[in-house]
C-alpha cells in the first residue's frame, strides 16, 4: 500500500522531522510513501504563482495513494482554517490523518505542551533558582502561542512567583526583528530579570544575539530558553535549552493511524504526543567547554544526539556543500545541452550522483494555462517522456502513449518501478503547467533535493520551450518551402494556356522576350513567327466550340512537330499563335512552312474529324537592332496576313479553276 | 592596487582558502581584487585549453597591477620553464606563484617536511606503528615525490625497513585508491598497521576500502593523509593529515605582490611551514568525541575558525540557496535577452549580489578548444547594476573594445572591491563574461549563481535567435502568401481584358453554382460569341481585333450586374454566370446589350462595329455541371447567331 504526505517544503526542518517519522513507519511496515511536494496555500491575491504549487494535490486520489497524512500545522499559513477545510475536501476519499490542527473530522495528532513546558519552567525555578522572569512571544493569533503563554504564567503562579507584566515582550517570527522587541532595554543595566523564556527557538536566538551585543553573558548573567528544539539548538556553540515537540514521533504516529484507519480501525479524534524539555548550555546545565554531550533530560541524564537522516550536524553541513558542488557540476554539464533529449542524458548521469534511483518525467498532452485560484483543471492526458530505475535496469524514453493522468500518475506498467519513497512535483512556470516529475527521494540532505527540483524544473521547461520553438520554426520553414513550390507552379500556371498547355500570351511575351534578349546578347539570330489558323470560325460555327477546341489542340501538335522542341510556342488569342525560333533563318522558315503544310495535309487525310486544318504563318528575323517582341510580332502578323491573302487568292484561283 | 588572482573555481576549497588570505590583505590595504574564475586551462596531453584560457586576456595593465597564480594546481603537468613562458605570454606585470618555485618569478613554496615528518614520527612514537604501507599516485609531481622521500627518510632514521611490496600506486582520485588496493581482498591480507597516503583523497579512498573489509580504523589500522581538506574534517572517522596554511599563503602572496608593485625587492622564494593535524584516524581523538576536533603537532586543540558556529553558516547557506531557488523560479522560458534583463533586475534583488556587470559579445563565439583563437573585440554592457549607488543599465547597445579592458571607461567605477570575473558560456559557445562583487556568501552559492546565469543568458540568447528566425519566417510566409494570391489571380485572369480567363471562370463559376444550388437558387449560364471578329482581324489587323474584344467586354460588363461572373473562354468567346436571373429578364438584358452595342457603334471612331450573340442554359440542383451547361448555352447561342445572320440577310 502507498501512504501519501503533503509537504509545504522539503527544506523545512518541521517537514524533515515529520517525513523522518512517517518514513520510519513506512519502512517498518513495508509501505510505499508518496510525498506531494507543494507549498502552503497562500492567498492568491499575493500576485505570485505560488498557488500553482498546490496543483500537485490534484493527484491525491485512491488510485495513487491508500491513505494520507496532512501536516496541517505546516500548511495553514495566511489562509483561514475554513478555507483550508474546503481545499482538502476532495482528499477525504482516502483515510486521512491531520497533524497539529484538527481538520474536518480527521483524526489529529497533536503535541501536548503542558507537561513538558511546565517541567522546563519548574527546572528553571528549582535548579537555577530563577525568580525574575521575562517572556518573549510573537504577535500571532495562533492558539498554540496562547497555550504556551498560559502554561508559563500558570506554572509561575503555582510556584508562587510573581510575573511582572512589563517583562512580557512581543516580537516577529524572524531572528533579525528581535531588536525592536526590547526597546525598553538599551543597556546591560536595564535588565531586571534573570531568565528569559521564549515562545520559539528562532526568537530565543535573536534575543541571545541582542543581549550578547549588550555584553550580557549567557547563562551566567541571563538564562535564555526556547521552544521547538530546531536543529540549531544543539549545534550552536551556545546550545539552547528548549522543548522538543517530538515531531518525528508525531509523524510516526500519524502514519500509523492512517494505516490503521485504512485497515478499518476506529480512532479517537485526537492523539497526543508529549513534548520533551532539553537542558543545555543556555541554562547552564551543560558546561561551555562540553563538546561531547547533546542535552540533559528532566532526570538529568544525558540524551544522546538524535540521528536524523536529514540532520544538520557539522558533518552534514560539509556533506551539504559537497552535494551542492555535485549539483553545480551537474549544472555545468547541463550547459552542453539545450534540447530535451540531450538534457535527459545528463539527468540520467546526475541522478545517481545524488542518490536518486528512479525518476519519471511526464508531460501533459498540451501545457495547461491556469488562472489564479485553487481550483485546477484536471489534466486528462499525459505521456511519459522519460522514466528510469537504475536499480531495476529499467528505462523508457519518449513514450508518446497518452494515459489518463487524472486517475493514475503513471501507467500501471511503470508504476511498479516506483516503490519506496517518492516525491512528485509539478512542472510549471508562471501560470502554465507542463507536467510533473516523480523521483525517488534518496538519502542526501532534503534541501538538496528541493534545490534540484528547481534546477530540473527550470531546465526542463527551458528545453521544452526551446524544442517547441525549434519545431515551430521547422514547420514554418517547411510551410514556406511548400508555398514557394506552390507559387512556382502558380507562376507557371499563369503563363500557360489551359487548353493547349503551351504558353499563353502573357507567358509567351515574358519568356520569349527574355530568350530573345539573351540570344541577341550572345550574338545569335533567329525568327519570330506569327500564325493564324484558317477557318477556325467556320469550324466553331459549323461543328460547335468543342470541335473548335479540338482543332486548336491538333494545330498546336502540328506546329510542335514542325518546329523544334527547344523553340518557344505561345497561343496569343483564339486562333493566333506565335513561335520564337533561335538560330533559324528566314530561308529555313520557308522549308518549315512546306513541312507544316505537308503535316496538315497528312492530318487532314488521316483524321476522323469533319474539318480540315491549315494555318498561315508569317515570320521576321530579329537582330541586335530590332529585338522588341511586340514590334516583331506585329511585323510577323503583317507577313502572315500577306501569306493568308496568298492562300485565299490561291484558293480562289483553285476554286475558279474548278 | 589592483590584484589579479587566477583560480580554477572560486568554490574550490584550495582556491577559496587562498582567496580568503588574499582578501584579508586587500581589506587591510584597501586594494581591489579581481578573481578570474578561469576553469581548467590545462586540457589533455599537456596542452592549453584555449576555451577556458580566454579570460586570461584580461590580465593586463588596463585591468590589474599584478597577479597571483596557484601554479601547481593551475598548470598541472607543465614544466617550470613552460609555466614561466606562459606567464610572460600573458603580460609583463608582477607575478607571484603559489605552490611551486618558478625561476624568475617570486614564489611561495611549502616546507612539506616539517609537518609530514612530525606526523610520521608521531605514528612511530605515540601509536607504535612499525609496519608501514604507502599509497601514492603513480605519476608523481615534485611535491608528491618529495613526500615519498620524506616518508622513507623518517623510517630510515628510526631503523624501520620499508617493505617495497607495500607501496601502492593509484592516481589522484578516491576510486583510484580503491583500485590500487584491490590486491588486498580480506582483513587477513592486511599485514601492516599503518598506511601513509600522499593526499587526503587517497587516504579517504583507503579508509573506505578497509572499512568495507571490516578493518576497524584506527584500532586495527591507522590511516594518514596530506592536505587537511574539508573532507578530512568530516569523514568518518576524521582523518589525521598535514595542514598547509593556505590562508597565510594567500595573504603572503598578496603582500609580496604589493611590495613588488611599490618597486620594493622581495625574496625570490618564501617557504611556508606545514603542520600535522591529529584526528580520529590515528587514534588521538576518541571516536565519540566532538567530531571536528583536531590537535596540532604539540597536541594542542586547534581552534579552527571554520568550526565556529557551523550551524549558523549552515542556516545561512540554506537561506542563500532558498534565494537562488527564487531566481530559478522567476525565470520565464520564453524570454529573450531583452525581456530577461528586466527579470534579472527583479530577481537579483533577492540574492546578495549588489554589484554586477554582464558584458556580451556582439555575437556569440564558438572557440575551438584546441586552437588559439582571437576573441571578439566588440562587446556591450548587457546588464549593470549597483544597488548601493542606485545605478542600473540594461541593454546598452553601444560597443566598446573588450580586447583589453573589462568594461568601457564609464563603467570602471563598478569595478572596485572584490570582483569575480566569470565566462558566460554554454554548449561550448561563449556569449560574454560577467563580473560581480564577492561578499561573505558561501562560494558555492557564487558558483551556482554563475552556472545558472550562464544557462539563462545563453537560453535567452538562443530564444532571441529563434524569435528572430520565426519573425523572419513569418514575414517570408506573409510575402509568399501574398505573392501566391496575386499569382493565383494572375493565373485566372485574361491578360488582354482583365476579366477571368477560361481557367478562372471555370473554377469560380462552378463554385458559385454549387453555393447557389445549395441554398436552393437557380440561374443562367450564358455563352457569348462576338460576331465578325475574324473579319475585323483580317481586315484591320490583330490590334484592331484586340480593341474590339476589350470594347465588347466593357459593353458586357455594363449590361450585366456587377455580381455576375464574366469570363473570356477563348478568342471571341465569353461566358457569364448570372444567379437568380429569369428568362424574361435575360430577354430584356439581350435587348439592353443590343442597345449598348448600337450606342457604341454610333459613337465610336473605330472602322468596325460590334455585336454579340448570347445563348443561355438554366442551372438548378439537378443540372449544375458547368461544362455541360456551357455546351447547352453554346448551342442556344448558335441558334441566336443564325437568327442574327438571317435577319441581316433579310436586311
Amino acid at each position: 500500500m502507498t501512504l501519501g504526505y503533503i509537504t509545504s517544503g522539503l527544506e523545512t526542518e518541521y517537514n524533515q522531522a515529520l517525513i523522518e517519522g512517517v518514513s520510519k513507519f513506512c519502512r517498518d511496515f513495508s509501505m510505499d510513501l508518496l510525498i506531494f511536494a507543494s507549498h502552503y496555500p497562500l492567498p492568491t491575491s499575493t500576485g505570485s504563482f505560488y498557488y500553482q504549487k498546490w496543483a500537485i494535490t490534484n493527484f491525491i486520489n485512491k488510485n495513487n495513494i491508500d491513505a494520507l497524512v496532512i501536516p496541517s500545522g505546516g500548511l495553514i499559513h495566511g489562509i483561514s482554517k475554513q478555507e483550508f477545510d474546503y481545499l482538502v475536501e476532495d482528499f477525504m476519499e482516502v483515510p486521512t490523518v491531520s497533524i497539529a490542527i484538527p481538520i474536518r473530522d480527521m483524526t489529529t495528532v497533536v503535541a501536548n505542551p503542558t507537561v513538558g513546558f511546565r517541567n522546563l519552567i519548574t527546572h528553571l525555578l528549582e535548579k537555577h533558582k530563577c525568580r525574575k522572569f521575562a517572556y518573549l512571544t510573537v504577535h500571532s493569533t495562533s492558539e498554540e502561542f496562547q497555550v504556551r503563554k498560559s502554561i508559563f504564567l500558570d506554572t509561575l503562579a503555582y510556584n508562587g512567583v510573581k510575573f511582572d507584566e512589563k517583562n512580557l515582550f512581543y516580537g516577529n517570527h524572524l531572528f533579525g526583528s528581535i531588536k525592536a522587541s526590547f526597546e525598553r532595554i538599551k543597556n546591560k543595566s536595564d535588565i531586571d530579570f534573570d531568565c528569559l523564556v521564549c515562545a520559539t527557538d528562532e526568537i530565543a536566538f535573536g534575543a541571545i544575539d541582542y543581549f550578547t551585543r549588550l555584553g550580557v553573558r549567557i547563562p551566567e548573567d541571563l538564562i535564555v530558553t526556547g521552544f521547538d528544539d530546531t536543529k540549531r539548538c544543539s549545534q550552536n556553540l551556545l546550545s539552547l535549552t528548549t522543548v522538543n515537540q517530538n515531531t518525528s514521533e508525531q509523524g510516526y504516529l500519524a502514519a500509523k493511524t492512517a494505516y490503521e484507519k485504512y485497515l478499518g480501525k476506529i480512532h479517537p479524534s485526537v492523539i497526543e504526543v508529549q513534548v520533551i524539555p532539553k537542558y543545555r548550555k543556555s541554562c547552564g546545565c551543560l558546561k561551555h567547554n562540553d563538546y561531547v554531550h547533546n542535552a540533559m533530560d528532566v532526570d538529568y541524564n544525558y540524551i544522546p544526539e538524535e540521528k536524523f537522516e536529514s540532520s544538520s550536524s557539522i558533518r552534514d553541513y560539509f556533506n551539504f556543500q559537497d552535494g551542492l558542488t555535485k549539483i553545480q557540476y551537474f549544472l555545468d554539464d547541463l550547459q552542453n545541452s539545450v534540447s530535451l533529449k540531450s538534457l535527459i542524458e545528463k539527468l540520467e548521469k546526475g541522478a545517481v550522483e545524488i542518490d536518486i534511483k528512479q525518476f519519471a518525467i511526464c508531460f501533459f498532452k498540451e501545457p495547461i494555462q491556469t488562472t489564479p485560484g485553487y481550483i485546477f483543471e484536471k489534466p486528462s492526458a499525459a505521456y511519459v517522456y522519460y522514466a528510469q530505475n537504475s536499480e531495476r535496469d529499467f528505462k523508457i524514453t519518449e513514450d508518446y502513449f497518452y494515459f489518463d493522468c487524472s486517475r493514475d500518475l503513471l501507467p500501471a506498467a511503470y508504476k511498479k518501478f516506483f516503490y519506496g519513497r517518492n516525491v512528485v512535483y509539478l512542472l510549471y512556470q508562471g501560470n502554465i503547467q507542463y507536467g510533473y516529475v516523480i523521483y525517488g527521494l534518496g538519502k542526501k540532505n532534503f534541501s538538496l533535493y528541493k534545490f534540484l527540483q528547481y534546477v530540473v524544473s527550470s531546465t526542463l521547461i527551458e528545453s521544452y520551450e526551446y524544442t517547441k520553438k525549434e519545431l515551430e520554426n521547422k514547420n514554418l520553414d517547411k510551410k514556406n518551402l511548400n508555398l514557394v513550390s506552390k507559387n512556382n507552379s502558380l507562376m507557371a500556371l499563369s503563363k500557360i494556356d489551359e487548353l493547349t498547355g503551351i504558353l499563353n500570351r502573357r507567358g509567351f511575351m515574358l519568356t520569349a522576350q527574355q530568350q530573345l534578349s539573351i540570344a541577341v546578347d550572345v550574338g545569335k539570330m533567329g525568327i519570330v513567327v506569327y500564325g493564324d489558323m484558317d477557318g477556325l470560325k467556320y469550324i466553331n460555327d459549323t461543328y460547335g466550340h468543342d470541335a473548335g477546341d479540338r482543332a486548336i489542340i491538333a494545330e498546336v501538335e502540328l506546329l510542335k512537330k514542325t518546329f523544334r522542341a527547344a523553340d518557344t510556342f505561345g497561343r496569343l488569342g483564339g486562333d493566333e499563335f506565335a513561335i520564337l525560333s533561335i538560330s533559324v533563318s528566314l530561308r529555313t522558315f520557308e522549308f518549315l512552312k512546306e513541312k507544316l503544310k505537308d503535316l496538315c495535309d497528312e492530318w487532314n487525310a488521316t483524321s476522323n474529324e469533319p474539318f480540315k486544318l491549315s494555318i498561315s504563318l508569317g515570320a521576321v528575323e530579329f537582330s541586335s537592332e530590332m529585338y522588341d517582341l511586340s514590334e516583331l510580332l506585329k511585323m510577323a502578323d503583317e507577313e502572315q496576313y500577306k501569306e493568308k491573302r496568298k492562300h485565299k487568292d490561291g484558293q480562289r484561283k483553285q476554286d475558279e479553276k474548278n | 592596487m589592483r590584484i589579479g588572482f587566477l583560480v580554477h573555481d572560486i568554490d574550490g576549497e584550495y582556491s577559496y582558502s587562498l582567496f580568503e588570505g588574499i582578501s584579508r590583505f586587500c581589506d587591510e590595504k584597501k586594494s581591489d581584487l579581481f578573481v578570474f574564475n578561469i576553469g581548467t586551462p590545462m586540457g589533455k596531453e599537456r596542452s592549453l585549453n584555449h576555451k577556458d584560457w580566454t579570460l586570461s586576456r584580461f590580465i593586463n595593465e588596463a585591468n590589474v597591477d599584478g597577479f597571483i597564480v596557484p601554479s601547481t594546481t593551475m598548470f598541472h603537468g607543465l614544466e617550470k620553464f613552460e609555466i614561466y613562458n606562459l606567464f610572460r605570454q600573458i603580460s609583463d606585470l608582477p607575478i607571484v606563484s603559489i605552490g611551486c618555485e618558478i625561476p624568475g618569478i617570486p614564489s611561495i613554496v611549502l616546507n612539506q617536511k616539517k609537518g609530514y615528518k612530525n606526523i610520521i614520527e608521531h605514528l612511530i612514537d605515540v601509536h607504535k606503528c612499525n609496519r608501514f604501507a604507502f599509497l601514492t599516485p603513480e605519476k608523481r609531481n615534485e611535491d608528491i615525490e618529495e613526500r615519498f622521500t620524506i616518508f622513507k627518510d623518517v623510517l630510515n632514521e628510526h631503523n624501520i625497513v620499508f617493505d617495497e611490496s607495500k607501496l601502492f600506486e593509484g592516481s589522484y582520485t578516491m576510486i583510484s585508491a580503491r583500485n590500487a588496493l584491490s590486491s588486498i581482498k580480506s582483513k587477513e591480507d592486511v599485514d601492516f598497521n599503518c598506511i601513509v597516503c600522499t593526499t587526503d583523497e587517497l587516504a579517504l579512498g583507503a579508509m573506505e576500502h578497509f572499512t568495507q573489509l571490516g578493518v576497524s580504523i584506527p584500532h586495527e589500522l591507522i590511516v594518514v593523509g596530506f592536505d587537511d581538506t574539508k573532507k578530512s574534517q568530516y569523514s568518518e572517522p576524521t582523518l589525521t593529515t598535514v595542514n598547509q596554511s593556505k590562508k597565510s599563503q594567500g595573504y603572503l602572496a598578496a603582500e609580496m605582490l604589493f611590495s613588488m608593485h611599490k618597486s620594493k625587492s622581495v625574496k625570490p622564494v618564501h617557504v611556508m611551514d606545514t603542520e600535522g593535524r591529529r584526528r580520529q584516524s590515528c587514534g588521538c581523538i576518541r571516536l565519540n568525541d566532538y567530531n571536528t576536533l583536531s590537535l596540532d603537532d604539540r597536541g594542542k586543540v586547534v581552534q579552527s575558525k571554520d568550526n565556529v558556529d557551523t550551524s549558523l553558516k549552515y542556516l545561512m547557506l540554506q537561506s542563500e540557496l532558498y534565494h537562488l531557488q527564487f531566481f530559478l523560479e522567476a525565470r520565464q522560458a520564453n524570454h529573450n535577452l531583452i525581456q530577461y534583463a528586466a527579470l534579472l533586475n527583479e530577481s537579483l534583488a533577492r540574492i546578495k549580489i549588489k554589484r554586477i556587470i554582464i558584458c556580451l559579445y556582439k555575437s556569440a563565439q564558438k572557440p575551438d578548444e584546441h586552437a588559439n583563437y582571437e576573441l571578439p573585440k566588440e562587446a556591450y554592457i548587457y546588464f549593470a547594476k549597483d544597488e548601493d549607488k542606485n545605478l542600473l543599465c540594461m541593454n546598452r547597445q553601444e560597443y566598446f573594445d573588450c580586447s583589453k579592458k573589462l568594461v568601457s571607461d564609464d563603467f570602471s567605477c563598478f569595478l572596485s572591491g572584490k570582483i569575480l570575473v566569470f565566462n558566460l558560456e554554454y554548449s561550448r559557445i561563449q556569449y560574454g563574461y560577467m563580473m560581480f562583487e564577492i561578499t561573505d556568501v558561501e562560494p558555492i552559492i557564487y558558483r551556482l549563481f554563475c552556472a545558472i546565469l550562464s544557462k539563462q543568458i545563453s537560453h535567452s540568447y538562443e530564444v532571441g535567435i529563434k524569435q528572430e528566425e520565426k519573425h523572419e519566417l513569418d514575414r517570408r510566409n506573409k510575402e509568399l502568401m501574398k505573392a501566391g494570391v496575386s499569382l493565383m489571380n494572375l493565373s485566372r485572369t485574361d491578360e488582354l481584358t482583365g476579366i477571368l480567363n477560361r481557367r478562372g471562370f471555370m473554377s469560380a463559376a462552378q463554385q458559385e453554382i454549387y453555393l447557389a444550388t445549395d441554398i436552393g437558387k437557380t440561374g443562367l449560364v450564358i455563352y457569348g460569341d462576338m460576331d465578325g471578329l475574324k473579319e475585323i482581324n483580317d481586315r484591320y489587323g490583330h490590334d484592331a481585333g484586340d480593341r474590339a474584344i476589350i470594347a465588347e467586354v466593357e459593353i458586357l460588363t455594363k449590361t450585366f450586374r456587377s455580381a455576375d461572373t464574366i469570363g473570356r473562354l477563348g478568342g471571341d468567346e465569353f461566358a457569364i454566370l448570372s444567379i437568380s436571373l429569369s428568362e424574361e429578364t435575360f430577354g430584356l438584358l439581350k435587348e439592353k446589350l443590343e442597345a449598348n452595342c448600337a450606342e457604341w457603334n454610333r459613337n465610336t471612331k473605330e472602322p468596325f462595329s460590334l455585336s454579340i450573340s448570347l445563348g443561355a442554359a438554366r442551372f438548378d440542383d439537378e443540372d449544375f455541371d458547368l461544362s455541360s451547361l456551357l455546351k447547352k448555352a453554346d448551342v442556344e447561342q448558335y441558334k441566336e447567331k443564325r437568327r442574327h445572320k438571317e435577319e441581316r440577310g433579310k436586311l
